[in-house]
């Protein structure tokens, strides 16, 4: 990761410590936004909430679009918002609390680039569990494999399940055929390299990143000490309406 | 969208009320039925006021992304009786 310089520094301080209120929006792209109480979360020691985490998957998702007119072999990959999960497993229900449901889903692949997932070179899903901790999980489309990034270690199975039961579903509804060949698909746990945190607030920033690093194909070489310098990254990356690379 | 497309069987004239179905995350439906076009924000005002929370912990979605505030049915392509969900606030940190 590239050191920032005095003009960048001085945008990142103003917007993460300036004065202001709650409210003021920092930055905006098209629907979304984030509010300056949410920048703020980019402070060492804060927990980050799903405005900040979900602008910076969009930036994220800017980028993916100028690396795929640059390369055109590059094949799109896709940026879903948390509520993705808690939708499909009917999260917080009154009735059905965890229970699996595609059709709450179902239309959402209207807004994913050309319309279709299974054109998408990779799927990639922040993960807010029980309004404690972030984790991220992709979906490799072409190298048939789903993943799950914790930076807790926790093996993500429920993640895992509904989303290859999410991708069967999709087909079946889209397509009117069974997903063919899913004995290939791999589910994966999150792996013993897998970068973890080692305090109890950092967790969205570890969501971030791996997110960062995986959609443009790098390997996750960043741990803990890089983390301050991971908020700031994204800190810049949401003021200048794209991730830096 | 153009105006003259109308298709079969859409005669209502063009900012008749429509109803719009919010849904939160327990599963419960608040009606509100607005003009075409009319702001959004006057829904989701109305609907954190009458919650008791604040507007900013709120998220209100169509098909899985954001809706602004200064969009209006119209413009989102709404028609009678389509829902919307409406999210809290997400936070972590362990």
């Amino acid at each position: 990761m590239r050191p920032f310089n005095e003009e960048e520094q001085r945008s990142i301080q103003n917007a993460i410590y300036g004065y202001g209120h709650d409210e003021d929006i920092i930055s905006q792209d098209g629907m979304d936004s984030v509010q300056r109480q949410s920048m703020q979360t980019l402070k060492p020691g804060m927990w980050l909430n799903d405005e900040v985490i979900h602008y910076f998957y969009l930036m994220l998702s800017k980028r993916d679009e100028e690396l795929c007119k640059i390369d055109p072999t590059r094949q799109r990959s896709h940026f879903f918002k948390s509520f993705f999960i808690t939708k499909i497993l009917n999260e917080g229900s009154a009735s059905c609390d965890g229970k699996y449901e595609y059709r709450n889903v179902k239309r959402w692949s209207k807004k994913v680039p050309g319309k279709d997932i299974f054109k998408l070179d990779k799927i990639l899903f922040p993960i807010n569990m029980g309004n404690m901790h972030w984790i991220a999980a992709v979906i490799f489309m072409k190298k048939k494999r789903i993943e799950i990034f914790d930076s807790m270690g926790s093996d993500g199975s429920r993640y895992l399940n509904a989303l290859f039961s999410y991708i069967q579903d999709e087909h079946m509804d889209k397509k009117k055929t069974p997903l063919t060949d899913i004995d290939e698909w791999e589910l994966v746990p999150t792996q013993r390299a897998t970068p973890r945190q080692r305090n109890g607030h950092d967790c969205g920033v570890f969501t971030c990143m791996f997110a960062d690093f995986l959609s443009k194909d790098t390997a996750l070489v960043f741990n803990q000490n890089h983390i301050n310098q991971c908020r700031e990254r994204i800190a810049l990356s949401i003021l200048n309406g794209k991730a830096i690379i | 969208m153009s105006d003259n497309e109308g298709g079969a069987g859409a005669p209502e004239a063009k900012n008749e009320p429509i109803t719009i179905r919010v849904r939160d995350q327990t599963g419960e439906e608040t009606f509100f039925k607005i003009k075409k076009s009319t702001k959004m924000s006057k829904v989701f005002n109305t609907y954190a006021q009458r919650k008791g929370v604040q507007m900013s912990s709120l998220r209100f979605l169509l098909d899985g992304e954001r809706i602004a505030e200064t969009m209006t049915p119209q413009d989102l392509e709404l028609d009678d009786q389509d829902q919307i969900d409406c999210m809290l606030e997400q936070s972590g940190g362990l």
